[in-house]
């Protein structure tokens, strides 16, 4: 309890530090100032959700090899924490995107991946919540998991053979590409601490999804207990 | 049913061979044949569905050549992903109904036998449903077809299997669901993204007025039913364990 306590005060002042450092110490941009702040959240917040979703194939894949359910755990845990930064990221290009763009949104590649992973984790969370029976909602869910994953690559492929406007990456972009060192510092402190919130969120997901699959174990084995004459209730269960 | 048992018995100690597998999936397509041609209901159904979507996009926008140029091969995939949606939910919820995919499981036969045994008669289905509705969307819309028809077919034939495997594999996930008539199109139309993209450019290349099939998209739909064909197959044995 008191490492909770510590953590959640020491998450909570490494966000407000970097929240701070994003507006207020951070040079100004050239040609787009102010606006240009909301990098420091928009680009974590894909770092996240992309490793998030990462971290769903991954398990998806390590549950049918294993059948352990605690990998379906953790892909479901996964699953809701990338739908969430997906969301910041959705919501904050756009901002970005009218001042800047002029528009509101544009069917770009990237943007369109974007939307479509957004649209395909939700699928993902929605099958789950219709499948009943857990081992078939761990299987089935994770094929459906790779093949969305494997649908990745194809859908930024077919975009960028039609259409693209999105900034070329910033870093590691080749030619021109690169940050003010002090940009740089801020948004690796702002990366930094979108993973401190995403990683103690994904933990705490992931147990409770365990203690779920528990309590249905204990309910299903109450039930049965209740409704079959021929066993006794034995003691050491709860 | 009565033709699983004709199934050459294969020791099921050991993996059935590529022979058997073929065999097992040609007399699994037999039998979704028969079923189908019985009653003709998922055909028709389909048919009519499709026939309904584009007599409502001649409502959306002047159908005339240049227009039709623009906006037909668009229009005439999202009829294709809509029916194949709607038609492929029943390949699997059909068998749930008198529990006839535990005998499919107990038959000695590969798990992808009965995967592709359905994937097969989806893809003569739905190419059927194309061989009407093509022509039809062609008069109706006033596209020309000569001197393009073989082609065409190729973009069909590429983008169809794309969509009947991810279809078939989605229908027996969303089988297991509730609420599944409603699950399949959510889950299938989002991983169609890429294919309706590449299926509307190639499609658009040929009704150009220069028609010149624009491999680049082509060989992309060949991939996209590459990927998810080998997914399929390697997945099978996870999608109809009991």
């Amino acid at each position: 309890m008191k490492v909770r306590i510590a953590g959640t005060v020491l998450v909570a002042a490494l966000v407000s530090f970097a929240g701070y450092a994003a507006l207020f110490i951070a040079p100004d941009e050239s040609t787009m100032h102010e606006v240009q702040r909301i990098f420091y959240f928009h680009l974590p917040a894909w770092m996240t959700s992309f490793t998030a979703f990462a971290i769903v194939f991954v398990s998806n894949i390590a549950y049918l090899t294993t059948r352990r359910l605690k990998w379906d755990c953790l892909g479901v845990a996964a699953a809701e924490v990338g739908v969430a930064c997906c969301s910041i990221g959705l919501i904050t290009g756009p901002l970005w995107a009218r001042p800047v763009w002029g528009i509101w949104w544009t069917w770009d590649a990237r943007l369109t991946t974007t939307f479509i992973l957004w649209l395909l984790y939700i699928s993902y969370l929605l099958l789950r919540g219709l499948l009943e029976d857990p081992q078939k909602r761990a299987s089935l869910s994770a094929i459906f998991g790779i093949f969305a994953f494997l649908d990745v690559p194809l859908v930024y492929v077919s975009n960028r053979l039609w259409r693209t406007q999105h900034p070329q990456p910033v870093l590691a972009g080749g030619k021109g590409s690169g940050l003010d060192p002090t940009m740089a510092k801020v948004l690796l402190l702002c990366v930094i601490s979108m993973f401190a919130v995403m990683i103690p969120v994904l933990i705490d997901r992931y147990r409770l999804e365990k203690l779920r699959h528990e309590y249905d174990e204990l309910r299903i084995e109450a039930e049965n207990r209740a409704t079959d004459p021929h066993l006794v209730p034995s003691k050491g269960h709860a | 049913m009565e033709s699983v048992t004709d199934i050459p018995m294969a020791s099921p100690a050991h993996a059935p061979g590529l022979l058997a597998t073929s065999r097992a999936a040609a007399i699994l397509l037999t039998k979704e044949l028969r079923l189908e041609f019985r009653s003709r209901e998922v055909l028709t159904a389909t048919v009519v569905f499709s026939l309904v979507v584009i007599t409502f996009f001649s409502y959306v926008f002047e159908p005339t050549a240049t227009e039709s140029r623009r906006y037909g091969p668009g229009l005439l995939w999202i009829a294709f992903l809509f029916a194949g949606s709607l038609m492929l939910h029943p390949s699997f919820a059909r068998e749930q109904n008198n529990d006839t995919l535990d005998a499919l499981r107990m038959a000695p036969i590969s798990p992808f036998a009965i995967l592709l045994g359905k994937l097969l008669a989806n893809f003569i289905f739905m190419s059927l449903t194309e061989l009407v509705l093509v022509p039809v969307f062609a008069v109706f819309y006033n596209l020309s077809l000569a001197g393009v028809a073989g082609r065409l077919t190729l973009v069909l034939m590429l983008g169809t299997l794309g969509l009947v495997t991810t279809g078939t594999v989605f229908s027996a996930i969303s089988a297991h669901a509730r609420m599944r008539e409603l699950l399949l199109p959510l889950l299938l139309l989002p991983i169609l993204a890429p294919l309706l993209i590449a299926a509307v450019e190639a499609t658009a290349s040929l009704f150009a007025e220069q028609p010149a099939l624009d491999r680049t998209w082509v060989a992309f739909l060949a991939g996209f039913d590459i990927v998810f064909f080998s997914a399929s197959w390697l997945l099978c044995n996870f999608l109809v364990e009991e």
